[in-house]
């Protein structure tokens, strides 16, 4: 019984699913079937009340007759009816291939559009990771530049403190030289000063010699004179003055001999002076040694200054090589934090993989799209793109994130991505 | 010697992680991927491996599995170092025998810390 009311009820719902009953034929059919049974109803109460005799068949055939002319025009109705209604679909079927036909067009430009984007961004990939692998390479050189930089700058610490010594002993050893050459110079200023008065005092004592021959001449003249008065006398004295004569001869003759003995003497202290004055021009020649004295001490004065210079640049040159190892190794520091850096190139390259996804994705439901009007197939629930499966590819934080602040503006309910609370580095 | 063997199938992560090792005095061996690198392995013996998790064929975990297979590497302390960031691929990699978990992009001075707490 329980299965029989089952069928029943099944046919019942698949004749209201089929609306059998819209159909004007089956209308026409309930009607003509209706009216007969009216009519034999009215032939049977009118007979049974009025007692008459009414024919059965008459009734019955001007029901049938009725029912066939309303069954005809009801045809005839339905027939155009389904005429129409057979070109309203051929039209739609016609639109439907026109857009199945597009739909595949349009599918097979979206499949050549996707995969020209794809290789753009594959472009866009290879692109940064060629830049990444320039720029860390440059990164690189940088980074020895600096580290030979760095190894220079040791080496010449090393080399200034060495160096420092090494010169140090040596600027002591030339100011004690130095200080040698001015004392040496001092003593023999001073000796050159003592020999110029000693050769000045020789001269003036053999100019005084000068004074003796003019003595020695007026002498040599005056006793000529004398000589000469005594010649005189004895000529007047005759023959008793002839000795006296002889004896004025010899006195003459004696002061002509004094006289040329002073012309020698005077000429031999000429001779000596001029001998003299030249060795003491040549000795005080000598007194040059002042002007190559004082050359020698603005010399000894410009080393030391010289000595204190180095000694400052000495103490400036360690600060300077100390500063810029510094600076290098700041320089080093930053170019390793800036090659940490270019992990983003991998980042990117991921998220771009994911983009590249969903975007065949798209793709393919676009083409099972045209499938399924193509086929004229029944959507179900296989044709679908769900937001959630493309939640669950994410492999970054911040791929979540922008996934999550996007759904729930849209409207869709989603939990907030948990992992913002792990940490970046764990050790098990 | 203190080698440590990365594996990435970015030439980016390969170059700098390489760099910056190279700086703290480690050896590096280089692997594009974990085929590659288990090739590699047959006759290399670091005392470190970095992995990336995500890459063509082999991915980290599987990785991972096949060196732990290995006895020679039962001790070798295993990186991952990945943009994932999901406690469930956490703790896959922990059952996996992974060492430590360090998301991209990681500073320097971390990394070379870490390592340097794993191979002193």
């Amino acid at each position: 019984m329980v299965n029989l009311r089952e069928i029943f009820l099944t046919a019942v719902a698949r004749l209201r699913q089929t609306q059998w009953y819209a159909s004007p034929s089956v209308q026409a059919a309930a009607l003509c079937i209706t009216g007969t049974s009216i009519a034999l109803v009215s032939v049977l109460l009118i007979n049974q009340f009025a007692g008459t005799q009414l024919s059965w068949w008459g009734a019955i055939i001007c029901s049938l007759v009725t029912s066939a002319l309303w069954v005809v025009r009801q045809t005839v109705a339905e027939t155009r009816y389904i005429d129409e209604l057979e070109t309203a679909l051929a039209e739609a079927n016609a639109y439907l291939d026109k857009t199945s036909e597009q739909l595949h067009t349009t599918h097979q430009q979206v499949d050549e559009y996707a995969s020209i984007l794809n290789g753009q961004i594959d472009g866009i990939s290879n692109i940064t990771e060629e830049a990444s692998v320039d720029l860390m390479s440059a990164l690189y050189q940088i980074e020895e530049v600096i580290q030979n930089g760095i190894d220079s700058i040791e080496l010449s610490q090393r080399n200034t403190a060495e160096f420092k010594e090494e010169s140090a002993a040596e600027i002591d050893q030339a100011n004690h030289r130095l200080e040698e050459i001015t004392q040496l110079i001092n003593t023999q200023q001073e000796h050159d000063k003592a020999h110029t008065a000693a050769i000045q005092e020789v001269l003036q004592e053999i100019d005084k010699l000068k004074e003796l021959t003019e003595l020695v001449k007026n002498i040599a003249f005056q006793t000529n004179l004398l000589a000469l008065n005594a010649a005189i006398e004895a000529a007047r004295a005759g023959e008793y003055g002839r000795g006296f004569a002889v004896v004025a001869e010899q006195v003459r003759t004696l002061s002509s001999q004094s006289s040329e003995a002073a012309e020698k003497i005077e000429s031999g202290i000429r001779s000596a002076m001029e001998t003299a004055k030249v060795h003491g021009e040549k000795l005080l020649s000598t007194n040059q040694s002042d002007e190559t004295c004082e050359l020698l001490t603005s010399f000894s004065g410009s080393l030391a200054s010289m000595t204190a210079h180095y000694r400052r640049l000495e103490e400036f040159s360690p600060r300077m090589l100390n500063c810029f190892s510094g600076v290098a190794k700041d320089i080093a520091g930053k170019v390793s934090g800036a090659i940490g850096k270019i992990q983003f190139q991998d980042i990117i390259r991921q998220r771009a993989e994911n983009v590249k996804l969903e975007h065949e994705a798209l793709v393919s439901l676009f083409g099972q799209f045209s499938d399924y009007i193509d086929g004229r197939k029944a959507f179900d629930d296989s044709f679908n793109l769900s937001t959630a499966e493309m939640f669950e590819k994410y492999v970054m934080e911040d791929q979540r994130r922008i996934h999550f602040d996007l759904t729930t503006s849209t409207g869709e309910k989603r939990v907030a991505p948990e992992e913002t609370r792990e940490p970046k580095i764990e050790l098990f | 010697m203190k080698t440590i063997h990365l594996v990435d199938d970015s030439a980016t992560m390969l170059m700098s992680m390489e760099m910056l090792l190279k700086r703290a005095g480690y050896d590096i061996i280089k692997s594009e991927n974990a085929e590659a690198a288990l090739t590699t392995l047959q006759s290399a013996s670091p005392k470190l491996i970095i992995t990336d998790l995500n890459m063509p064929g082999m991915n980290g975990i599987e990785l991972i599995k096949e060196i732990k297979k290995n006895t020679k590497f039962r001790f070798t302390p295993i990186l991952m170092l990945t943009t994932e960031s999901q406690q469930t691929k956490r703790e896959e990699a922990k059952r996996a025998g992974a060492t430590g978990w360090l998301v991209k992009p990681v500073e320097p001075d971390q990394l070379i810390a870490v390592v340097k707490q794993l191979v002193p």
